[in-house]
Protein backbone atom coordinates (compact mmCIF):
# COMPACT_ATOMS: atom_id res chain seq x y z
CA UNK A 1 0.00 0.00 0.00
CA UNK A 2 1.46 3.37 -0.97
CA UNK A 3 0.88 6.25 1.42
CA UNK A 4 -0.73 9.37 -0.02
CA UNK A 5 1.76 12.24 -0.27
CA UNK A 6 1.23 15.21 2.09
CA UNK A 7 -1.27 17.72 0.78
CA UNK A 8 0.27 20.36 -1.44
CA UNK A 9 -2.39 22.70 -2.70
CA UNK A 10 -0.71 23.46 -6.02
CA UNK A 11 -0.45 19.73 -6.62
CA UNK A 12 -4.03 19.07 -5.57
CA UNK A 13 -5.58 21.81 -7.69
CA UNK A 14 -3.18 21.24 -10.56
CA UNK A 15 -4.14 17.57 -10.63
CA UNK A 16 -7.86 18.36 -10.60
CA UNK A 17 -7.61 21.16 -13.18
CA UNK A 18 -7.59 18.47 -15.88
CA UNK A 19 -11.14 17.31 -16.79
CA UNK A 20 -10.12 13.70 -17.46
CA UNK A 21 -8.41 13.44 -14.08
CA UNK A 22 -11.42 15.03 -12.42
CA UNK A 23 -13.70 12.43 -14.03
CA UNK A 24 -11.31 9.68 -13.01
CA UNK A 25 -11.25 10.93 -9.43
CA UNK A 26 -15.03 11.29 -9.28
CA UNK A 27 -15.38 7.77 -10.69
CA UNK A 28 -13.14 6.42 -7.89
CA UNK A 29 -15.07 8.35 -5.24
CA UNK A 30 -18.46 7.24 -6.55
CA UNK A 31 -17.59 3.69 -7.60
CA UNK A 32 -14.96 2.74 -5.03
CA UNK A 33 -11.47 1.28 -5.61
CA UNK A 34 -10.83 -0.15 -9.07
CA UNK A 35 -8.14 -1.24 -11.52
CA UNK A 36 -6.80 0.87 -14.40
CA UNK A 37 -8.23 -1.69 -16.84
CA UNK A 38 -11.75 -1.25 -15.51
CA UNK A 39 -11.38 2.52 -15.27
CA UNK A 40 -10.48 2.76 -18.98
CA UNK A 41 -13.96 1.51 -19.89
CA UNK A 42 -15.61 4.64 -18.48
CA UNK A 43 -13.27 7.09 -20.21
CA UNK A 44 -12.46 7.97 -23.83
CA UNK A 45 -8.70 7.53 -23.33
CA UNK A 46 -6.11 4.73 -23.54
CA UNK A 47 -5.09 2.55 -20.60
CA UNK A 48 -1.62 4.11 -20.74
CA UNK A 49 -3.17 7.59 -20.37
CA UNK A 50 -5.31 6.44 -17.44
CA UNK A 51 -2.26 5.06 -15.63
CA UNK A 52 -0.43 8.34 -16.20
CA UNK A 53 -3.38 10.36 -14.88
CA UNK A 54 -3.59 8.05 -11.83
CA UNK A 55 0.09 8.71 -11.17
CA UNK A 56 -0.51 12.49 -11.18
CA UNK A 57 -3.45 12.05 -8.79
CA UNK A 58 -1.29 9.81 -6.57
CA UNK A 59 1.50 12.40 -6.46
CA UNK A 60 -1.05 14.97 -5.26
CA UNK A 61 -2.15 12.56 -2.51
CA UNK A 62 -5.62 12.18 -4.04
CA UNK A 63 -5.25 8.52 -4.97
CA UNK A 64 -3.55 5.57 -3.30
CA UNK A 65 -2.72 2.22 -4.90
CA UNK A 66 -2.62 -1.33 -3.56
CA UNK A 67 -1.31 -4.43 -5.30
CA UNK A 68 -3.46 -7.60 -5.25
CA UNK A 69 -1.41 -10.35 -6.93
CA UNK A 70 -1.09 -9.27 -10.57
CA UNK A 71 -3.44 -6.31 -10.43
CA UNK A 72 -3.16 -2.86 -8.90
CA UNK A 73 -6.26 -1.30 -7.38
CA UNK A 74 -6.58 2.46 -7.09
CA UNK A 75 -8.61 4.22 -4.38
CA UNK A 76 -9.60 7.86 -3.85
CA UNK A 77 -8.31 9.72 -0.77
CA UNK A 78 -10.33 12.83 0.05
CA UNK A 79 -8.00 14.17 2.78
CA UNK A 80 -6.07 16.68 0.68
CA UNK A 81 -9.30 18.29 -0.49
CA UNK A 82 -10.94 19.02 2.80
CA UNK A 83 -8.75 21.88 4.06
CA UNK A 84 -8.72 23.57 0.65
CA UNK A 85 -12.47 23.39 0.22
CA UNK A 86 -13.00 24.37 3.85
CA UNK A 87 -10.89 27.48 3.37
CA UNK A 88 -12.85 28.46 0.27
CA UNK A 89 -16.22 28.01 1.91
CA UNK A 90 -15.24 29.92 5.08
CA UNK A 91 -13.60 32.73 3.07
CA UNK A 92 -16.54 32.95 0.66
CA UNK A 93 -19.03 33.16 3.52
CA UNK A 94 -17.06 36.04 5.06
CA UNK A 95 -17.11 37.96 1.76
CA UNK A 96 -20.84 37.33 1.38
CA UNK A 97 -21.44 38.93 4.79
CA UNK A 98 -19.13 41.86 4.02
CA UNK A 99 -20.68 42.57 0.63
CA UNK A 100 -24.20 42.35 2.06
CA UNK A 101 -23.24 45.03 4.58
CA UNK A 102 -21.62 47.17 1.86
CA UNK A 103 -24.73 46.97 -0.32
CA UNK A 104 -26.91 47.96 2.61
CA UNK A 105 -24.59 50.77 3.67
CA UNK A 106 -24.27 52.32 0.18
CA UNK A 107 -28.02 52.06 -0.40
CA UNK A 108 -28.47 54.02 2.85
CA UNK A 109 -25.97 56.74 1.91
CA UNK A 110 -27.76 57.11 -1.43
CA UNK A 111 -31.03 57.72 0.37
CA UNK A 112 -29.30 60.24 2.66
CA UNK A 113 -28.24 62.26 -0.42
CA UNK A 114 -31.86 62.46 -1.70
CA UNK B 1 -3.43 26.98 -9.18
CA UNK B 2 -4.44 27.94 -5.64
CA UNK B 3 -7.86 27.94 -3.99
CA UNK B 4 -9.59 31.23 -4.70
CA UNK B 5 -12.87 32.92 -3.88
CA UNK B 6 -14.44 35.43 -6.24
CA UNK B 7 -17.38 37.76 -5.73
CA UNK B 8 -18.77 40.81 -7.49
CA UNK B 9 -21.31 43.41 -6.50
CA UNK B 10 -23.10 45.97 -8.70
CA UNK B 11 -23.94 49.21 -6.94
CA UNK B 12 -25.83 52.38 -7.87
CA UNK B 13 -23.09 54.69 -6.60
CA UNK B 14 -20.25 56.40 -8.44
CA UNK B 15 -16.88 54.62 -8.71
CA UNK B 16 -15.40 57.42 -6.56
CA UNK B 17 -17.90 56.82 -3.79
CA UNK B 18 -17.24 53.08 -3.91
CA UNK B 19 -13.49 53.69 -3.83
CA UNK B 20 -13.88 55.77 -0.66
CA UNK B 21 -15.92 52.94 0.88
CA UNK B 22 -13.01 50.52 0.42
CA UNK B 23 -10.17 52.85 1.48
CA UNK B 24 -11.55 55.08 4.24
CA UNK B 25 -11.26 53.68 7.80
CA UNK B 26 -14.55 55.08 9.03
CA UNK B 27 -16.39 53.63 6.04
CA UNK B 28 -14.54 50.30 6.19
CA UNK B 29 -15.76 49.86 9.76
CA UNK B 30 -19.36 49.99 8.53
CA UNK B 31 -19.06 46.95 6.28
CA UNK B 32 -15.62 45.39 5.94
CA UNK B 33 -14.94 44.58 9.59
CA UNK B 34 -16.26 46.15 12.82
CA UNK B 35 -12.71 47.25 13.65
CA UNK B 36 -10.84 48.50 10.59
CA UNK B 37 -7.69 50.57 10.19
CA UNK B 38 -5.90 50.79 6.86
CA UNK B 39 -3.05 52.97 5.68
CA UNK B 40 -4.10 52.95 2.01
CA UNK B 41 -0.74 53.33 0.26
CA UNK B 42 1.73 50.76 -1.04
CA UNK B 43 3.52 49.19 1.93
CA UNK B 44 0.94 50.67 4.34
CA UNK B 45 -0.27 48.41 7.11
CA UNK B 46 -3.76 47.54 8.23
CA UNK B 47 -5.53 45.85 11.08
CA UNK B 48 -8.99 44.33 11.00
CA UNK B 49 -11.13 42.51 13.54
CA UNK B 50 -13.85 40.58 11.75
CA UNK B 51 -17.43 40.00 12.92
CA UNK B 52 -16.39 36.46 13.91
CA UNK B 53 -13.73 37.94 16.24
CA UNK B 54 -10.76 36.97 14.04
CA UNK B 55 -8.10 39.69 14.10
CA UNK B 56 -5.95 40.14 11.00
CA UNK B 57 -2.91 42.16 10.05
CA UNK B 58 -2.57 43.42 6.50
CA UNK B 59 -0.02 45.02 4.21
CA UNK B 60 -0.97 46.93 1.06
CA UNK B 61 0.81 45.29 -1.88
CA UNK B 62 -0.54 47.35 -4.79
CA UNK B 63 -2.62 50.47 -5.16
CA UNK B 64 -4.05 52.12 -8.28
CA UNK B 65 -6.05 55.02 -6.80
CA UNK B 66 -9.72 54.86 -7.69
CA UNK B 67 -9.38 51.44 -9.27
CA UNK B 68 -7.46 48.65 -7.57
CA UNK B 69 -6.30 47.71 -4.07
CA UNK B 70 -4.32 44.57 -3.27
CA UNK B 71 -3.80 43.48 0.34
CA UNK B 72 -1.87 40.61 1.78
CA UNK B 73 -3.30 39.64 5.17
CA UNK B 74 -3.19 36.92 7.79
CA UNK B 75 -4.92 36.07 11.06
CA UNK B 76 -2.94 37.11 14.16
CA UNK B 77 -3.40 33.63 15.55
CA UNK B 78 -1.84 31.85 12.55
CA UNK B 79 0.81 34.36 11.47
CA UNK B 80 2.11 35.21 7.98
CA UNK B 81 2.36 31.50 7.08
CA UNK B 82 -1.43 31.56 6.68
CA UNK B 83 -1.43 34.67 4.47
CA UNK B 84 -3.95 35.22 1.73
CA UNK B 85 -4.16 37.94 -0.90
CA UNK B 86 -7.24 40.11 -1.33
CA UNK B 87 -7.75 42.08 -4.56
CA UNK B 88 -10.49 44.72 -4.70
CA UNK B 89 -11.24 46.23 -8.11
CA UNK B 90 -13.64 49.12 -8.71
CA UNK B 91 -14.96 49.50 -12.25
CA UNK B 92 -17.54 51.89 -13.70
CA UNK B 93 -20.75 50.41 -15.08
CA UNK B 94 -23.82 52.12 -16.59
CA UNK B 95 -25.47 54.10 -13.79
CA UNK B 96 -23.05 53.02 -11.10
CA UNK B 97 -20.00 50.99 -10.19
CA UNK B 98 -19.01 47.37 -9.75
CA UNK B 99 -16.81 45.94 -7.01
CA UNK B 100 -14.94 42.74 -7.81
CA UNK B 101 -13.29 40.86 -4.96
CA UNK B 102 -10.92 37.93 -5.15
CA UNK B 103 -9.13 36.26 -2.27
CA UNK B 104 -6.63 33.48 -2.76
CA UNK B 105 -4.22 31.77 -0.41
CA UNK B 106 -0.68 33.08 -0.79
CA UNK B 107 1.70 30.52 -2.30
CA UNK B 108 3.72 30.69 0.92
CA UNK B 109 0.68 29.47 2.88
CA UNK B 110 0.80 26.04 1.30
CA UNK B 111 3.28 24.38 3.63
CA UNK B 112 1.35 25.38 6.73
CA UNK B 113 -1.98 24.83 5.17
CA UNK B 114 -2.90 21.93 7.43
CA UNK B 115 -2.90 24.36 10.36
CA UNK B 116 -5.84 26.21 8.82
CA UNK B 117 -8.12 23.21 8.75
CA UNK B 118 -10.51 23.11 11.66
CA UNK B 119 -11.98 19.94 13.09
CA UNK B 120 -15.48 20.89 11.99
CA UNK B 121 -14.40 21.17 8.38
CA UNK B 122 -13.15 17.61 8.44
CA UNK B 123 -16.59 16.21 9.07
CA UNK B 124 -17.81 17.05 5.60
CA UNK B 125 -18.80 14.26 3.32
CA UNK B 126 -16.92 13.44 0.17
CA UNK B 127 -19.92 14.20 -1.94
CA UNK B 128 -20.17 17.73 -0.62
CA UNK B 129 -16.45 18.23 -1.13
CA UNK B 130 -16.69 17.13 -4.73
CA UNK B 131 -19.66 19.34 -5.45
CA UNK B 132 -17.94 22.36 -3.96
CA UNK B 133 -14.68 21.43 -5.60
CA UNK B 134 -16.27 21.59 -9.03
CA UNK B 135 -17.47 25.10 -8.31
CA UNK B 136 -14.15 26.07 -6.79
CA UNK B 137 -12.05 24.78 -9.66
CA UNK B 138 -14.22 26.74 -12.10
CA UNK B 139 -13.95 29.87 -9.98
CA UNK B 140 -10.18 29.52 -9.65
CA UNK B 141 -9.61 29.00 -13.39
CA UNK B 142 -8.11 32.07 -15.08
CA UNK B 143 -10.77 34.13 -16.88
Amino acid sequence: MTEPAPADLDGVFGALADPTRRRLYERLVAGGPDTATNLVESLPVTRQAVVKHLQVLAEAGLVSSERHGREVRYAASPEPLTPAVGWMVATGARWDRRLDRLRERLAKSERDHD
Amino acid sequence: MLPAVERSLDLDVSPDELWRAITDDAQLATWFAPEAALDARVGGSGRFVDDDGVARRAVVGELEPGHRLVLRWWPDADGPAAASVVTLVVAPRPGGAQLRVTEHLAASARADYGALAEASRRSWTWRLDLLLLRVAVMAAAPV
